[in-house]
């Protein structure tokens, strides 16, 4: 186990001597950014890292920003005192919020029974630009509001990615997933054949990864 | 995590040997082009985006235009109900003077209003005969970026970033160019469009909607007891 970005890059020097660095074929910052592409592209497929994040609930608020490490969200659960979890919120479209009350906007409450997301996870705030909520975030709806908020928390869970810098990964992922990714990136263009087998090799090496970390999970094992 | 548009603009000019100067082989609004045709193809196919314009009526006003930037109307609520969508056609078999009624809106149309601008107009029935406010959630575009602001991030999930990299390396590839190559730019095509379905597949199955329960209790009685025990993945 170590830090993708240096397990990678020194593995990648090993297929490249003397390739990547200052005034060399590809410079650091490339390879960097390729790594950063693999690991994400990675914890995408493999859906093995599992983040949680916390947000206070505020009074008259249904909406709150997420943040963009979200790949995918799968719970969002309720606190009344925000640290002892109680309860969970079950998702629900806009349209099943319609079937439950007309002016569901208007209802506030004193704990949230259900939750909606607004854009696909995992997308960044950007500067507003155009008209209406142009450049706004992921966000996370929730049903109904607080009518008085005091110390009340829901906590979102999901497959995420990790804190930038903070990427480890054990050898044999890097190796089976993170390298050959890298290597198709760079081979592209010289040799486009070569290029889609390292591909085909990160793709089973993600299945490997996927399998073999699910495997440990075995029911009842 | 999040990445900005200079990052992949750097990416970009390192993976043509190319560097961005007055001699450089693709030109700053030329890669900017092929990164905004990327986003802009990316929001039509995955519908990834929410957005929610809110604006109010003016008394005696049917019809609303919005941004040009917005793909597609999925729902319009007015003083925060939701409105019904309805045709012209429809309305008019309804009542041949329907355009004559005012009140307070009940739905919307958005047929025979569009102009060749590719502007998205609304329409209001009954039109509206004092202001309101009214909210219209559409599938919107990412920001578009630009040289100047090449700091900021690209508007599409962080795990999804430098897909937007290969869609303009494939772009490059395919130009007439002294480095045309298809077989590279088929390559780096091919992931842009694998990365493109995964993120549409998230986004339509963004809720988790497969629901698991545990041996024995079909039916718990609390709600600590319905752990969604995945999601539908792709």
């Amino acid at each position: 186990m170590s830090l993708v970005v240096d397990g990678v890059m020194a593995k990648l020097q090993s297929y490249m001597p003397r390739q990547i660095g200052d005034n060399r074929r590809w410079s650091t910052a490339y390879v960097e950014g390729l790594i950063e592409a693999a690991d994400n592209a990675i914890r995408e497929r493999c859906e093995l890292n599992v983040i949680s994040v916390e947000y206070p609930l505020v009074t008259d608020q249904a909406v709150y920003d997420l943040t963009s490490s979200f790949i995918s969200v799968t719970k969002v659960e309720f606190s009344l005192d925000g640290s002892t979890y109680t309860d969970y919120l079950t998702p629900v479209t806009l349209d099943d919020l319609d079937d439950f009350h007309y002016w569901w906007r208007k209802d506030t409450g004193i704990r949230p029974k259900h939750y909606s997301l607004l854009t696909v996870p995992g997308v960044p705030s950007t500067p507003a630009s155009g008209s209406g909520t142009k450049g706004d975030p992921s966000r996370i709806l929730i049903y109904r509001k607080m009518g008085a908020a005091t110390n009340e928390t829901i906590k979102v869970t999901g497959i995420g990615l990790p804190n930038a810098g903070f990427e480890v990964a054990s050898e044999a992922v890097q190796s089976q997933c993170h390298v050959p990714y890298c290597l198709a990136i760079m081979k592209a263009v010289e040799d486009p054949a070569l290029a889609g087998q390292y591909y085909n090799k990160f793709l089973d090496g993600c299945d490997i990864a996927r399998a073999s970390a699910l495997t440990l999970q075995a029911e009842g094992v | 995590m999040q990445v900005t548009y200079k990052k992949i603009k750097d990416m970009f000019y390192e993976s043509v040997r190319d560097r961005e100067d007055v001699q450089a082989l693709f030109q700053a609004d030329q890669v900017a082009f092929w990164c905004n045709k990327a986003l802009a193809e990316l929001a039509e196919s995955v519908e990834y985006i929410d957005e929610e314009i809110d604006t109010t009526t003016v008394s005696g006003t049917g019809t609303y235009e919005l941004a040009d930037d917005q793909m597609r109307i999925n729902r319009v609520e007015v003083d925060e109900k939701k409105l019904f969508p309805t045709t012209t056609q429809k309305l008019e078999t309804m009542d041949p003077r329907w355009a004559q009624r005012t009140g307070t809106a009940t739905r919307y149309y958005t047929d025979t209003i569009q102009g060749a601008d590719g502007t998205l107009n609304i329409g209001l029935w009954s039109t509206p005969s004092s202001a309101l406010d009214i909210k219209v959630c559409v599938y919107g575009m990412a920001n578009v970026v630009s040289d100047a602001e090449e700091t900021e991030c690209l508007q599409v999930p962080s795990w999804f970033a430098y897909n937007i990299l290969f869609s303009m390396l494939s772009d490059a590839y395919m130009a007439e160019t002294n480095i045309q190559n298809f077989q590279a730019a088929q390559f780096y095509r091919i992931l842009f469009d694998d990365a493109a379905r995964r993120l549409r597949i998230r986004s339509n199955s963004r809720l988790p909607k497969d629901w698991a329960y545990e041996t024995g209790t079909q039916k718990p009685g609390r709600a600590i007891d319905r752990m969604p025990l995945h999601i539908p993945s792709p």
